[in-house]
Parts: C-alpha cells; sequence; structure tokens
C-alpha cells in the first residue's frame, strides 16, 4: 500500500514537470533538454523568496511560479526565437546551451552548497496514516492536489479556450496561424512559460520533499521520458506515462539496486522508443517527419 | 487609393534565387483581379510578400513595396497584415488539419468584430460544413477543404482576400461553385479579391480585371476580353493552339522575344 | 583568379588526398611545426596539447557520426567510459598488457556500435538522439555499479603501460606517440571520406530516402558508421584511461558529450580539420579561462567556483557558435579566404 502512495506521489512530480516538455515540442518542435535546468533555477528561485520572505509560503510560492514563467519567456526570447528556420538539431544544441548557462549561473549566484527548503516552511511535513500501515504525508497530498489542478486548467485552456485552439493552431501551423492573425509569438512565448510554469510548481514540491542542489537539473531531465511514453504531442498522455514511469522506478527501488533508481527512467525510455517510438497517444506522423 | 497596390515589387529566395525583379499591380476596392501564370512564374512568392513573411523564412523582400490604402503593408509581421485587413488563401496547408471544422474558424482572430454574425454568414455561404461542425478537418474532402480555407479566412473580417490556387484538384462543378461564392463575398460583402491561378479560363470568368506574370515580372495586363482576344494568351494560356503547333515547345513562349509589348 | 569559396578547380581535387595545393604545403609545415613543439614550451602545455590529442581522436569520431553521417549521437561520454572501463576492468583485475587492452577496447566499441546503431535504424532525427542519451544513462549506470562494487568509489588506479621493456612515462613520450595516433586517426577519417563509404554517408546525411534509391544500403552504412565511430570512441577513451593514470565514473558526466558536440560544431560539422581544431579550442579553453579569472578583476564567487565560470564561458561559446556561425572555424576560415581572394570584388552573384 506504501508503494502505491509512493507511485501516486512521484506520478504527480513527473506528471508536472514531464507537461513542460509536451507543450515546448508542441510550440516549437524542439526537445528542451534545457527543462531540468529549468527546474532547478526554479527551486533556488523559490528558495530565494523563502528565504526572502522569512517563509510566507502564500508569497513565495507565486513570487516563484511567476518567475518560472518569466524564465521560460525569456529563454525562448533569447535562445529560440533568434533562430527561427534553423534546423532542429541546432535548436536542441541551443537548448543544451542554455541548460549548462543556467546551471553554470545557479552554482555563481547560490554556490553549490546542498540546500534544505523544508527547513524553511512555517510547518513540520506531518504524516498521516491511512489504510493500514501507508503514509502521506501534507506535502504529498499538496503535490497531488497541485498537479491536478494544475493540468485540470491546461486541458480546460487548451479544449475550451479561444485562446487554447489558437495555441494548438499555431502548434501545428505556425505559418497558416500567423495568416489568420494569431501572434504566435505571443502565443509561443505563452507556451515556454507555462512550461517552465509547471517545472517551477514540479520543484517546490520536489526540493521541499529532498533537497536542492546544482544536480538537481538531473532529476528534472528524467521526467523527459514520462513525456515521451505518453507521445510529445499529447497532454494527456503525459498522465499514463508518468505513472509507468513512476511505477517502474519505485518497483526498482523496492526490489532492484537503489542505484538503479536515477537510470530506471531512461530503461523505460529506450524500451518504449524500440517499441512504439510515438509514444502511447503521440500522432505516428511525429516520428518519420522528423 | 483605396486597395492594394504593389509597387516595384523585387523578392529572393535563400539570398540567391530571385524570384520576383519588379511586380507592379493594383487591385481597386472592391474588385476581383485574377494574377495568372505558370508554375514558377512567381505567383505564390507575390501573395506571401503582401501577407507577411516570418522571421526564418527562405523568402525575403528585397525591394519595392506595397501598400493598401496608402499604409505600408511590406515588412509587417503576418498578424498586422491581417489586422488591417488582407488575408492570405493559401496553396497547401490551408487549414489546421488536427483541429475540428468549428476550432478552425475559431482560431482566427479578428480583434473587436462580431464573430457570431460573421460565422453565421459564413455557414450560410458554405452550407456543406454545417454537418461537419465537430469532424477533424484533416478529413474533409478536397472542395470541403478549401471552403473551410475561405470560411477562415473570411472570419478575419478581410477588406482583401489573396486566395492562391483555389481550384488545384477541384471538381469543375466545385470549382464553379467556389466562384460563385467568391463573386458573392465582392457583392455581398464588398470583399475584394486577388486571385492566383493558372486555371485562366476560370480566373477570367469572374475577374474585373487581369495580369500575366511571367518568370517573376508581369509581362501583361487588361480586362478579361483584352486578355482573351490576345495571341499569345490564346495560345499559351488558354490552350486554344494554332495549327501547326506540335509540341508546347513551338509555343509562342519558348521562342518569343519582345512579342508582349503590345 | 579563382571564384569565391571554391578552390578546387579540378575534379581530381575532389577524389584526391590533399584537395588543393596549398593543403601539401601547410600539411608539411605543420607536421614541422608539431615536431619542433615539445622543445620550445613547458611540460604543461604539453600536457594541455595531449589532452587535446586523445580529445581529437573522440572528435573525429564524432565526427564521423554526427558531421559526416548526420545521425546526432548524444552517447558519447558512455563510449568513452566504456572504453576507458574496459581497460579498467582489464588491468584491474587481470593485469592484462596495453597491447591486449587496446585491440580489447576497439572490439568492445565495435560491439556497442551494433548494439547502439542497430536499433537506431527505427528512428530518426531527434528520436535518435534520444535514444543515444538513454544509452548513455545506461551506460554509466552499469559502469558506476561496477565501479561502487568492485573498485571503491574513486576509482581504478592504472600503472603506467609498458610495451616490452619501455614504459611510458613523461609528456613529452605521451606527445609522440599521441601525435602519431592522430595522424593515424586523421588518415582513416580522409580517407574513408575519399572512399565510397564517405560518399554513401554523405548521401544518407543529406536525403536518406534519395540515398536508398540511388541503391545505397542504409542499413548497412548507418551501422557501420555507429561501429567505426564507437570503436574509434572506445579506443579513446582507453587511451584516455592509460594517460590519466585511473578511471572514474564522475569523469564521464553528459557535459562531456555536449563538450565533444561543442568541438566539431566549433570547428565545422563534417569537417576532419574543424574535429582537429574544434578538439584542441575546447581543451584549451578552461585551462584559459583559469588564467583569465587569476588576472581579471572578478568577484570572489568566481574563484571558488571556477568550474562553473568554465562551463558558463563554454556554454556563451556554443550559443554564439550555434547563433552566429553554425558552421564553424572551418566556415569563418574559408570566410576570410573568399574575402582575399575576391579583392576588390565584394561577392559574386549566383545569378
Amino acid at each position: 500500500m506504501q508503494l502505491a502512495v509512493n507511485v501516486l506521489v512521484l506520478t504527480a512530480l513527473y506528471a508536472m514537470m514531464a507537461a513542460g516538455f509536451v507543450l515546448i515540442y508542441r510550440a516549437s518542435r524542439v526537445f528542451n533538454l534545457a527543462h531540468g535546468d529549468a527546474m532547478m533555477l526554479g527551486g533556488y528561485v523559490f528558495f530565494t523568496c523563502l528565504v526572502a520572505t522569512g517563509g510566507n509560503l502564500w508569497a513565495a510560492v507565486p513570487l516563484a511560479l511567476a518567475a518560472g514563467f518569466m524564465i521560460g519567456v525569456a529563454v525562448y526570447i533569447v535562445g529560440i526565437r533568434p533562430l527561427a528556420g534553423y534546423p532542429v538539431v541546432s535548436i536542441v544544441m541551443v537548448t543544451v546551451a542554455i541548460g549548462i548557462l543556467l546551471r553554470s549561473l545557479a552554482t555563481l549566484i547560490w554556490s553549490a552548497q546542498v540546500r534544505y527548503p523544508a527547513n524553511l516552511l512555517p510547518f513540520k511535513d506531518t504524516p498521516f496514516h491511512i489504510w493500514g500501515n501507508a503514509v502521506i504525508s501534507t506535502l504529498d497530498i499538496a503535490s497531488i492536489a497541485a498537479a491536478a489542478i494544475f493540468f485540470i486548467v491546461l486541458i480546460v485552456l487548451f479544449q475550451r479556450t479561444a485562446l487554447g485552439v489558437r495555441m494548438r493552431a499555431a502548434a501545428e501551423n505556425p505559418r497558416l496561424a500567423a495568416n489568420s492573425g494569431v501572434n504566435i509569438h505571443r502565443v509561443i512565448a505563452l507556451s515556454w512559460g507555462l512550461a517552465c510554469f509547471g517545472a517551477t510548481l514540479g520543484a517546490v514540491f520536489y526540493t521541499t520533499r529532498v533537497n536542492l542542489e546544482p544536480d538537481s537539473w538531473l532529476v528534472g531531465l528524467r521526467a523527459f521520458a514520462p513525456a515521451l511514453i505518453g507521445g510529445m504531442t499529447s497532454l494527456l498522455g503525459v498522465l499514463p506515462g508518468a505513472l509507468i514511469v513512476a511505477l517502474v522506478e519505485v518497483l526498482a527501488a523496492q526490489y532492484l539496486d537503489p542505484i538503479m533508481v536515477s537510470s530506471a527512467p531512461f530503461i523505460v525510455l529506450l524500451a518504449a522508443l524500440w517499441i512504439r517510438p510515438w509514444g502511447l497517444f503521440g500522432t505516428r506522423e511525429e516520428v518519420v517527419r522528423v | 487609393m483605396r486597395g492594394l497596390r504593389v509597387d516595384n515589387l523585387e523578392s529572393v529566395y535563400n539570398k540567391a534565387v530571385t524570384a520576383l525583379s519588379g511586380v507592379s499591380l493594383e487591385v481597386p476596392e472592391g474588385r476581383i483581379v485574377a494574377l495568372v501564370g505558370v508554375n514558377g512564374s512567381g505567383k505564390s512568392t507575390t501573395l506571401n510578400a503582401i501577407a507577411g513573411l516570418l522571421p526564418g523564412d527562405p523568402q525575403a523582400v528585397t525591394g519595392g513595396g506595397v501598400w493598401f490604402d496608402d499604409e505600408r503593408l511590406d515588412g509587417l509581421p503576418p498578424h498586422e497584415v491581417v489586422r488591417r485587413g488582407v488575408v492570405l488563401v493559401p496553396e497547401r496547408e490551408k487549414i489546421f488539419e488536427t483541429l475540428t471544422v468549428a476550432e478552425n474558424l475559431q482560431a482566427s482572430v479578428a480583434k473587436g468584430r462580431d464573430q457570431a454574425a460573421r460565422l453565421a454568414e459564413v455557414f450560410e455561404l458554405f452550407p456543406d460544413l454545417v454537418p461537419r461542425k465537430a469532424s477533424i478537418a484533416g478529413y474533409l474532402s478536397g472542395g470541403q477543404r478549401q471552403m473551410l480555407a475561405l470560411g477562415r479566412a473570411l472570419l478575419c473580417y478581410p477588406r482583401l482576400l489573396l486566395v492562391d490556387e483555389m481550384t488545384l484538384g477541384l471538381a469543375p462543378k466545385v470549382i464553379a461553385e467556389l466562384l460563385t461564392r467568391l463573386v458573392q463575398m465582392r457583392d455581398g460583402l464588398g470583399i475584394s479579391v486577388l486571385l492566383v491561378e493558372q486555371n485562366v479560363t476560370a480566373a477570367l470568368e469572374v475577374a474585373d480585371y487581369g495580369y500575366i506574370l511571367e518568370k517573376g515580372r508581369i509581362v501583361f495586363h487588361g480586362t478579361p476580353d483584352k486578355l482573351r482576344s490576345h495571341e499569345d494568351v490564346k495560345e499559351f494560356y488558354l490552350g486554344l493552339g494554332v495549327a501547326g503547333a506540335r509540341s508546347y515547345r513551338d509555343v509562342k513562349q519558348y521562342r518569343r522575344t519582345r512579342r508582349w509589348w503590345g | 583568379m579563382r571564384a569565391s569559396g571554391y578552390f578546387k578547380t579540378r575534379y581530381d581535387f575532389d577524389f584526391g588526398f590533399w584537395e588543393t595545393p596549398f593543403r601539401r604545403f601547410w600539411v608539411v609545415a605543420g607536421l614541422c611545426g608539431m615536431v619542433a613543439f615539445p622543445f620550445s614550451v613547458s611540460g604543461f602545455w604539453i600536457g594541455v596539447v595531449n589532452l587535446a590529442a586523445i580529445a581529437a581522436i573522440g572528435a573525429l569520431a564524432l565526427n564521423l557520426l554526427v558531421g559526416y553521417t548526420g545521425q546526432l549521437s548524444l552517447g558519447h561520454a558512455g563510449f568513452l567510459a566504456a572504453g576507458a572501463f574496459t581497460v579498467g576492468i582489464l588491468v584491474g583485475q587481470w593485469s592484462l598488457p596495453i597491447w591486449l587492452t587496446l585491440p580489447a577496447a576497439i572490439v568492445v566499441g565495435m560491439a556497442l556500435g551494433v548494439l547502439v546503431g542497430v536499433p537506431a535504424l527505427r528512428l530518426r532525427g531527434i528520436y535518435l538522439s534520444i535514444s543515444t542519451f538513454a544509452a548513455y544513462f545506461v551506460i554509466l549506470s552499469l559502469v558506476i555499479e561496477y565501479q561502487s562494487l568492485f573498485s571503491g568509489s574513486s576509482g581504478v588506479l592504472i600503472p603506467a603501460p609498458q610495451i616490452g621493456s619501455w614504459i611510458f612515462r613523461g609528456e613529452r613520450s605521451w606527445y609522440f606517440v599521441l601525435m602519431a595516433l592522430v595522424g593515424l586517426a586523421t588518415l582513416l577519417c580522409l580517407n574513408l571520406k575519399r572512399s565510397h563509404i564517405g560518399r554513401a554517408w554523405l548521401a544518407i546525411r543529406e536525403r536518406e530516402l534519395a540515398a536508398s534509391a540511388l541503391g545505397i544500403n542504409v542499413s548497412f552504412y548507418k551501422v557501420m558508421a555507429f561501429v567505426i565511430s564507437t570503436a574509434m570512441t572506445t579506443f579513446a577513451g582507453a587511451l584516455g584511461a592509460y594517460y590519466a593514470g585511473f578511471v572514474s565514473a564522475e569523469a564521464f558526466t553528459f557535459l562531456v558529450t555536449v563538450e565533444y558536440l561543442t568541438m566539431i560544431l566549433i570547428g565545422g560539422l563534417g569537417s576532419v580539420l574543424g574535429a582537429l581544431l574544434g578538439a584542441l579550442f575546447v581543451t584549451v579553453l578552461p585551462f584559459l579561462v583559469e588564467r583569465a579569472v587569476e588576472v581579471l578583476p572578478v568577484p570572489a564567487t568566481f574563484k571558488t567556483h571556477l568550474f562553473a565560470v568554465q562551463i558558463g564561458v563554454f556554454a556563451i561559446l556554443m550559443l554564439g557558435f550555434l547563433m552566429f556561425e553554425p558552421r564553424g572555424l572551418v566556415r569563418i576560415w574559408g570566410r576570410i579566404r573568399a574575402y582575399f581572394e575576391l579583392w576588390p570584388f565584394k561577392y559574386r552573384p549566383l545569378q
């Protein structure tokens, strides 16, 4: 039973971070290898906000999320938009370079010391007992709730609102969208901002649960597997993708070597690439087109 | 001047290939003007240059200008051109394939305009779309796609429509119906149209004026009657072959020197 | 009077080894310089050049796969680690001599090339790169497992290599051996480029469908590209293990892959000379940054977190080349040459 709880919490974390990969892939057709670093930077900003506001969550979290949004928009404006028309490979390399730059900045500003934002929280993370001897804490419940709300908002945005339709249109065919009056630069910047918003949201929960250090970007990068397994073009696919990866990771940690935890998502990724490269819900043309 | 004015437009692809070397034309308000030419003459290039280019496009405008209602259009991004009332209906990729018909129409932006009223007008013009509102656009037939493309353009409240090769791959009946709709748009909604076509017969049926584009230059222009009575147009563009011509290589265009200027 | 940018004036140049008459002169001059070098500078800089030489072999290998065949591989560090750990295991467990371990490393590389290359046939572009990235992670976990189980967390120590009674030590002896090896690797790459294999790779990079329509067995050549590239890479990793004197998993981060990709990017994708230049550039850069930080007035954190500064500069450089000169140093040099060739004209239009 405890395993189920762990899987659920991990799924929520992965879902929040993986949503960003899908959003960016749909908007700019690139694999954003800087997403992990964006998550790490978001975590550091959250940490600084906590310190600055003296542990006031109601101020720190929105501030950090807003900053995360701005980081995403900034990365788009500085790194992606100038390279419009360049081959995809170049843009992926640009995201790698931006990621390294973000990591360098984070280390210089905050030093490589490991931080524990959990110590700055105004409350203690109280565990609850449910269903026998399974334990779930307030933070765990909060992360699941946050992920659920985030996804509901995203889905409502994309399926029901005119803005969402225009974002999907711009993601599918930027030229035609521009010729229909959509300001595609604003719309794509919005996608990037939302993606990094999600990454920061995941960072908030991850850093309070575990810790924060410049190498946290590796955790963010693991979230790539759920995105790919669900299908890089499908936001809904992130949920089953995250579930599968979380399941494999928790089971591997439990029954195999704990060291396998960090490579489990990639093994699942490799398997998915060999069996079904376009993911569970992705569109098949994607693979051949690329 | 009310309407579109293109003055000596020059356009280059990939900084190497000159596609347009000095194109000048006019589309007065409330008129349908045809721009005809063979493959590679530069018709789509002209329309793209008018409709606005995105950063990262291989095409670039290197000379001349485009004015609509005496406001300069070239250099503006596409969504700004749409805001000023000039909307492009492209040749390929003219609809959003993964969105439904209704979503396709919803994607058009017309700031401060009554989209609901215009939507009703679109469904009146193209009744075929009504039962298919919830279908994925990718599954529509060729004629229905073109209708959806025109509908999507109409929802941007255009004053000038740039229509690129509307009749490609469509049955004659469908072509006739679409042309009728264009005329209805001109008369009922006051929309001018710059109609780019390879199907010269069809284009000249509805046009008020016509331009002939060859290798990036306008070589002739006039009313449809004037164009239809011109020898070279008859022979090459209308397919009314002159007796004795055995292959297209014999046709005037290929051994023509300065016949056009007259 | 030659046209700008085109320095080959006869078909012979395309097939020949030297490409243009200039090359012969420059290569001979370069060889003289290389021989004179170690006698004119301190041991430290020879060491830097040695590192660059090992990197050059790795860069040449990556250039074959990424630059020439167009298969973007993000698993380079994994193959280097595989080569290094092959040596580590063979020397650590069974004390095998170098003339056995190096070929073993090559064989391991070839096997990995098949293992990674064959499944990659189904994937294109960035999906391919992701699968190589995942392969890197898997290799790395295996290697970390080995290290923690068998050798303690600091890695495997490797004694200096010994052929017969001659023990390899000292920067100078390494220098000449490495230069010879780099020369051999360069010769290999240049000749591959000239051969039907190189032409097939070029066709695959440009338009795979058209290449297969021309009768090129795309799968065969793709796997061959992987095999040759990874074999060279594991060889480089093995050399690195001997040169450094120990093997540790921490040395093979993803950043290493990025460094090698930047090497071929900065030098110019697909260019052998570019790979060599890029390897030199990227290897020397951290040392230059270190000197610069010592000399220039910078905030104190720069000095305590030198590594962060180094990778920061590295990232900015990468971004610069990607945005402004994606075809690398070789192209910059080509532009300079073209300018002087064409002067006083500015350019020769295509039409």
